[in-house]
């Protein structure tokens, strides 16, 4: 861990997890967010059902 | 002896895995009573299976090996291009399934040519789409067989024919009784399979290097570009931009992919596919991508630098030198599957354009049994062609491929999308946006396709098609009130 600190330290645009700040932004987060949707449409569409 | 004894594991997988998919063949059979049933499960297919089968037949083995092979040069930037398939997956189900699988059941469109056809009433159209998915999706089929083949004999250690033919034989038996009912049911068990099996390679390689941030610092330490993302206008930044672009949102217009979320029973059932395909389309690809990237710092401890190997023989040798048997044979199994669950759909769709778009109308009178059977015919000729030929390939085969869904997409995709959101879309521009998308995606590659340019042939090709579709609908259409 202190290694990554030090990584980090040095390369301004990596994580404290040890990724680019670009891969997450650029790539994790639209995935996660597309993920979150998914579920907040299908869970609509239960309650929706449901009434 | 321990070789001994993985071998005979290896063989008792495979066969128990000929003798579950024999099985899901035969219950396909007794379900298919019409020819609706054969070609779109007679709009009888739930959620659940759809969903699991969408991203099945989306990822091949071809990303479990030869992806993740390069992945492993490219390092954890290759994560982006899996993670926005997760968005390709909503895109697919949230905005096109609802009007797509309505106008499909309106128009009784029983393939992706036969429906564009219907929508925009013209047969050239169909005669035309169904020949460039016969041109394009053969060869890919065939290249299938071979990486799955390549992947087979350098596991277990038996012939590369040995390993094609009985994929084909499998993929015969279950889509030729059972069409796609066998297809997606198949596909749900392989899905599932392939599955655990990446989530266990990737979960193993970030406990060999010690848990998930020790591993990102080991790979630093190794090569900081591995955890970077690459430099603007680079080669990899290209190939990772332009591969996000075709295996995403490509994708959506790949008539195998269509057929699978065009043909859900009901609106709940698609909202169930949704999120499963969606979790599935993220899941699948980040762990196949990321052990890519881990398995690099792993051999290294082996003494083996990737960066000297082809990218194909990376995974298989990951395989063989890192991973307890256990591990290698679950592995093997997810290759199979996610092999054959993408070759049954491409076979399946091309036997049911072959026959229904471009034979029947050939033949003034054909009765739906006899094209039944003539389907069934087609769909046994076609796997066991296409073994045949991965055994003995010609060089064009390699040329075809290595574009056929840029070449799909961006002919198919301004079509299919002006059919849904664009009322006044019509034949003139179908079929101009159909060529103009072909002509560019052809010319693209020909003359302008990396390395000439940074951009990919997907681009042009796409952006014609949508436009010329739109214009030349806009243009000669009756006029508005």
């Amino acid at each position: 861990m202190i290694e990554m600190l030090g990584l980090v330290a040095q390369y301004s645009n990596l994580s404290p997890i040890g990724i680019d700040w670009w891969i997450i932004l650029g790539g994790w987060v639209p995935g996660f967010l597309g993920l979150a949707l998914a579920f907040v449409i299908w869970a609509r569409s239960r309650r929706d059902d449901d009434e | 002896m321990s070789d001994l004894m993985d071998s005979a594991l290896y063989i008792v997988v495979i066969v128990f895995y000929m003798v579950a998919l024999a099985a899901v063949g035969w219950l396909g059979k007794k379900k298919v009573s019409s020819i609706s049933d054969w070609y779109v499960g007679g709009f009888k297919i739930g959620g659940v299976v759809m969903g699991v089968a969408f991203f099945a037949t989306y990822f091949s083995a071809v990303l479990m090996i030869g992806f993740a092979g390069s992945a492993s040069k490219w390092g954890m930037s290759a994560t982006v291009i899996g993670m926005w398939h997760a968005v390709s997956a909503v895109i697919a189900f949230a905005v096109l399934a609802p009007s797509l699988s309505k106008a499909f059941r309106e128009l009784n469109a029983m393939t992706f040519s036969e429906f564009l056809s219907l929508r925009y009433g013209s047969k050239t159209l169909r005669y035309a789409s169904a020949l460039i998915i016969a041109i394009f999706i053969i060869p890919y089929t065939v290249s299938a067989f071979i990486a799955m083949g390549s992947a087979i004999s350098t596991i277990v250690g038996t012939p590369f024919w040995m390993g094609v033919l009985v994929a084909g034989a499998i993929i015969a038996v279950y889509v030729f009784s059972g069409g796609l009912f066998s297809a997606t049911l198949a596909e749900f068990i392989q899905g599932i399979v392939m599955t655990i099996a990446v989530v266990a390679v990737w979960v193993f390689s970030y406990s060999l290097l010690g848990g998930f941030v020790q591993a990102h610092e080991t790979m630093a330490a190794i090569d900081i570009r591995s955890v970077t993302f690459p430099a603007f206008g680079t080669n990899t930044w290209s190939v990772i931009i332009g591969l996000t672009a075709v295996m995403g949102f490509g994708m959506l217009a790949q008539p195998q992919m269509v057929l699978r979320y065009a043909t859900i029973s009901s609106r709940m059932n698609i909202k169930r596919a949704l999120l499963i395909a969606t979790f599935g389309s993220l899941l699948f690809p980040l762990a196949a991508y990321s052990y890519g990237a881990l398995s690099r710092p792993i051999l290294a401890k082996f003494g083996i630098d990737v960066m000297t190997l082809k990218d194909d023989l990376i995974v298989p040798l990951f395989v063989k030198t890192a991973f307890p048997p256990w591990l290698s044979v679950l592995f093997l199994a997810g290759i199979m599957c996610a092999a054959t669950s993408t070759i049954d759909a491409l076979i399946h769709m091309t036997a049911g354009t072959l026959t229904r778009d471009l034979v029947r109308p050939a033949s003034k009178i054909m009765s739906d049994k006899t094209q039944l059977r003539m389907t069934k015919l087609i769909s046994l000729i076609l796997s066991l062609g296409c073994c045949i030929i991965a055994i003995y390939p010609p060089g064009l085969i390699y040329q075809l491929t290595a574009y056929t869904w840029q070449v799909l997409s961006s002919s198919f995709m301004g079509p299919l999308v002006m059919a849904l959101f664009y009322r006044r879309a019509n034949k003139y521009g179908a079929l101009a946006g159909m060529v103009a998308g072909f002509a560019s995606a052809q010319l693209w590659y020909l003359f302008l396709a990396p390395p000439a340019t940074p951009i990919y042939p997907f681009f042009p090709g796409v952006a014609a098609s949508l436009i010329v579709t739109y214009l030349v609908s806009r243009f000669t259409g009756p006029k508005q009130a």
